[in-house]
């Protein structure tokens, strides 16, 4: 059983096919990658397995169970967690702040006027815990404004794991980090938990190539072909769809 | 069925008052993005500046009222340079604060330099008294703004759809940013458009007059009239806000015939029901 | 600027909300002749705190909040009037009204949001007012809602002529309020509400559902708001159809916009700002205020945005970052 299955998903704006009977499966502990040109439909795909937007017709499933119905926020709740390909954190607040807001969601405590000693203490673990992972304790008053680029996109990467996930979906993890940053986004996701199950849109082929064990080639809203990094590389056809010479 | 004419007829004049006043205001709104609570003013100051061109200064009606609204449209432009401007693009609430700010500015002026009673806009002899539709008599008046109305909106159907001009708009409204890469002088626009909306707001509010009574409390009590107009209709939606218009002075002119204890309510609830059941507003964009 | 939130202090109280009941006694002794007028400010500063909670925290923008103030206060009313002149349990019966309302009509607008929302607050609020008007055997209509004696407050502090202790009482009132909204907005609910402030869209990928949330703020800002009426009910005694109006509904917005939205002291000062102005200059002639609180609102929004409480935050900010440096 897969972590995450996705079966003939279609969606449709208007006259625009955008994803085009789409299915994958992907594994627990899985590293997979997702490229394809721009336009190809990868942040919709994102959209539509997250329940952000509701596809024309198809399945997704998580661990085997249905979860179409579900809304998004009920997907989260089950596991399924997603961060933005531009940076969207909460603007006024400080870093641990930030991370407090989504650590209180996974443990359920978002509606409480009041918690207790104990509970308390579980959620200042668990904030400190993911500052921890992603090497932010030093900056967790600094507000969001006050961070590099490189840095909240790590607060963004927290975001998602104080939500301990069971799939996580990447989208376009190291966008607009400049190459003195990135590294540390790079040892961020090295370090992913083993049985997490990973997809991951990226443009950045050093990436790709580095955290890769599948990729799956997404073009004109269309699963192109998937395989091993290796043989997709080697694959004549991709590399001319990607330098845009010739239409599939 | 005379009482359905006259409902109608009645409620149609409301609504074309209303039509001329708002449809500045949502255009402002779907255009520059910017909460104007202070639209009223227009429509205010060319009740005040047509009754003082004509009391004063004894000019025509006709010339009065174009007087008013090129001035009114002047001011406009003026106030849209000078204040406006500097709150494009700013979270709502400033622009809230801001133009609430310019209405009681205006409203201040207003009262020290005309009193407080209302000041009665005079009506030209051909427009004074009824004129016999037949089947009933009806104020010369009521007929006046309906046709004020209609030309208001076949003008304005016409600027859009036939000159450069209303190319330019179409093309500022629809993507702004798109509009400046194809070299369109998207700042002139905005503060032509303005100065359109704030001349039509004049004359509605001279034609209006007796609907609505120039007072230096007109910009804040119709103001939820006016922003009802808009957010039914449509923001940035120059037919919705005329389709939201004729419907609200229908349903409210009804209302005050049918069952004068109810009809506010009616028209409120009218209001709340048709926003629930499109969010956007008759025309707006999903 | 961080929000200042501690992790370890209780519950986000810092000790400076004594600054309210200690500020309003040395304004007593100040101005001793002016009680009435210094309740009042009390009790609007109730109802714009609540105003605070759905605009500055939840980035709701109402002009309709009045529907609650307004529902408290005949409720209140009423409930001495017909039913016991018990203070307390009046102000609970005020409560009741305003979230009652509120989450009525909070059920129905929530979805929406933008111009739409805002209209949607204004026709509640004036149907309600329409109600209350035609509902003359009710609420006594245009003429108001009169007779309202309050017993005294715990059987001991009866309320007086000059207003002695109907001020205290909306003062320690106005304190308990600003306590409770403080552990509010620490509280996880007040996190929650911020975050769907400032993302909803990011909230619901993180788990969260932004409606059902914000059903529930509305509801307890409509509490606060019927409390803030029942309290102006029993020490004004009287309760006229100005309680639901849009004048209001835009007056308080005013206030909390001019003092700062989302760190309630804004609604504190915005008010005490607004009346102040309001009432002296009121005094010379009806248009001189307006004068004077509009161009305070254009210069605030051009030179101090966000509020007078916010602009000075950031002041202040800028000023320590540079004292560090």
């Amino acid at each position: 059983m897969s972590a995450l299955e996705v079966r003939n998903l279609t969606r449709s704006f208007g006259a625009l096919r955008v994803t085009r009977d789409v299915t994958l499966a992907v594994e627990k502990g899985a590293r997979t990658a997702l490229i394809g040109p721009n336009g190809a439909g990868k942040t919709t795909l994102v959209n539509l397995i997250t329940g952000a937007l509701r596809p024309d017709s198809g399945q997704v499933l998580l661990d085997g169970r249905d979860i179409s119905r579900l809304d998004q926020p009920a997907r989260a709740r089950l596991g399924l967690v997603r961060t933005f390909q531009i940076t969207r954190l909460f603007k006024p607040l400080s870093v641990e702040e930030n991370i407090r807001i989504a650590v209180l969601n996974r443990l359920g405590h978002q509606g409480r006027l009041a918690l207790g000693r104990e509970e308390e203490r579980r959620v200042d673990e668990a904030v400190a815990e993911t500052l921890a992972t992603v090497r932010m304790q030093d900056r967790a008053r600094s507000t969001i404004a006050g961070l590099a680029y490189g840095e909240q996109r790590l607060v963004e990467l927290a975001l998602a794991l104080a939500l301990k996930p069971k799939v996580l979906l990447l989208d376009e993890p190291a966008a607009g980090v400049p190459q003195s940053e990135s590294h540390v986004i790079m040892s961020a996701i090295a370090q992913l938990p083993g049985d997490l199950a990973v997809v991951f849109i990226e443009h950045d082929m050093d990436l790709v190539f580095r955290f890769a064990r599948r990729i799956v080639v997404l073009v004109g809203g269309a699963v192109f072909t998937e395989g091993a990094p290796a043989e997709v590389a080697a694959d004549e056809e991709i590399k001319r769809i990607y330098f845009g010479e010739v239409a599939p | 069925m005379t009482l359905l004419a006259s409902i109608l007829i009645d409620g149609v004049a409301y609504g074309m008052v209303l039509f001329m006043i708002s449809v500045g205001l949502t255009v402002t709104l779907g255009l520059m993005r910017v909460v104007n609570l202070a639209h009223g003013l227009f429509a205010m100051l060319g009740g005040y500046l047509a009754a003082t061109l004509m009391s004063r200064f004894g000019a025509a009606w006709g010339v009065a009222v174009a007087a008013a609204a090129l001035l009114v449209g002047a001011a406009g432009i003026a106030l849209e340079r000078v204040l406006v401007r500097l709150v494009y693009g700013r979270p709502e609430l400033d622009q809230v604060l801001l133009t609430i700010g310019i209405a009681f500015i205006g409203i201040a002026a207003a009262g020290v330099l005309f009193g407080t009673s209302i000041v009665s806009v005079p009506l030209p002899a051909f427009l004074s008294g009824v004129t016999d539709l037949g089947f009933r008599m009806m104020p010369t008046q009521r007929l006046a703004a309906i046709a004020a109305g209609v030309l208001a909106a076949a003008a304005i159907w016409f600027l859009l759809e036939r000159t450069l001009f209303g190319v330019r708009l179409r093309a500022t409204v629809d993507n702004t940013q798109a509009a400046q890469a194809v070299g369109i002088e998207t700042g002139r626009i905005f503060a032509l458009t303005f100065a359109l909306g704030a001349a039509l707001a004049a004359v509605g509010g001279i034609l209006g007059a007796q609907l609505l009574p120039i007072e230096p409390n007109y910009v804040l009590k119709y103001l939820v009239l006016f922003l009802a107009v808009v957010a039914v209709g449509g923001l940035g939606s120059v037919w919705g806000s005329l389709i939201a218009a004729l419907v609200m002075g229908v349903v409210e002119t009804a209302g005050k015939y049918l069952m004068p204890e109810l009809a506010t309510i009616g028209l409120y609830g009218a209001m709340l029901a048709i926003l629930t059941w499109r969010p956007n507003g008759l025309l707006g964009k999903h | 600027m961080a929000e200042r939130f501690s992790l370890r202090g209780y519950r986000g109280l810092t000790g400076a909300e004594l600054v309210i009941p200690l500020a309003a006694a040395a304004l007593a002794l100040i101005f001793p002749s002016q009680l009435n007028f210094l309740m009042l400010v009390a009790t609007t500063a109730i109802f714009v705190l609540s105003l605070d909670l759905v605009v500055g925290y939840a980035g709701i923008v109402t002009l309709g909040h009045a529907a609650f103030f307004g529902a408290g206060a005949y409720g209140a009313g009423l409930y001495a009037i017909h039913v016991t002149a018990e203070p307390i349990s009046g102000l609970l019966v005020g409560a009741a009204a305003g979230a009652a309302i509120a989450l009525a009509s909070g059920l129905l607008i929530l979805r929406a949001h933008g111009l739409t929302l805002l209209m949607m607050t204004v026709a509640v609020a004036q149907i309600l007012l329409e109600v209350a008007n035609k509902s003359r055997w009710l609420t006594g209509g245009d003429d108001g809602l009169y007779g309202i004696m309050p017993a005294p407050i715990l059987g001991l502090f009866a309320f007086d002529f000059h207003g002695r202790t109907g001020f205290a009482y909306s003062v320690v009132i106005l304190t308990l309020v600003f306590v409770f909204l403080r552990v509010l907005t620490a509280s996880p609910f007040g996190r929650t509400t911020v975050g769907i402030r400032e993302d909803r869209e990011r909230m619901a990928a993180l788990g969260t559902r932004a409606y059902p949330h914000l059903v529930r703020t509305y509801a307890i800002s409509g509490a606060v708001a019927g409390l803030a009426g029942a309290v102006s009910a029993q020490t004004v005694q009287v309760v006229g159809l100005n309680t639901l109006s849009f004048t209001m509904s835009a007056e308080c917005l005013v206030m909390l916009v001019l003092g700062g939205t989302g760190r309630l002291w804004g609604a504190l000062v915005g008010t005490l700002m607004f009346m102040m102005i309001h009432h002296s200059a009121a005094e010379l002639d009806p248009f001189r205020w307006m004068f004077v609180i509009g161009f305070m609102l254009v210069a605030v929004v051009l030179f101090l945005p966000g509020g007078v409480v916010n602009a000075l935050a950031r002041l202040a900010g800028r000023r320590a970052e540079r004292a560090s440096r």
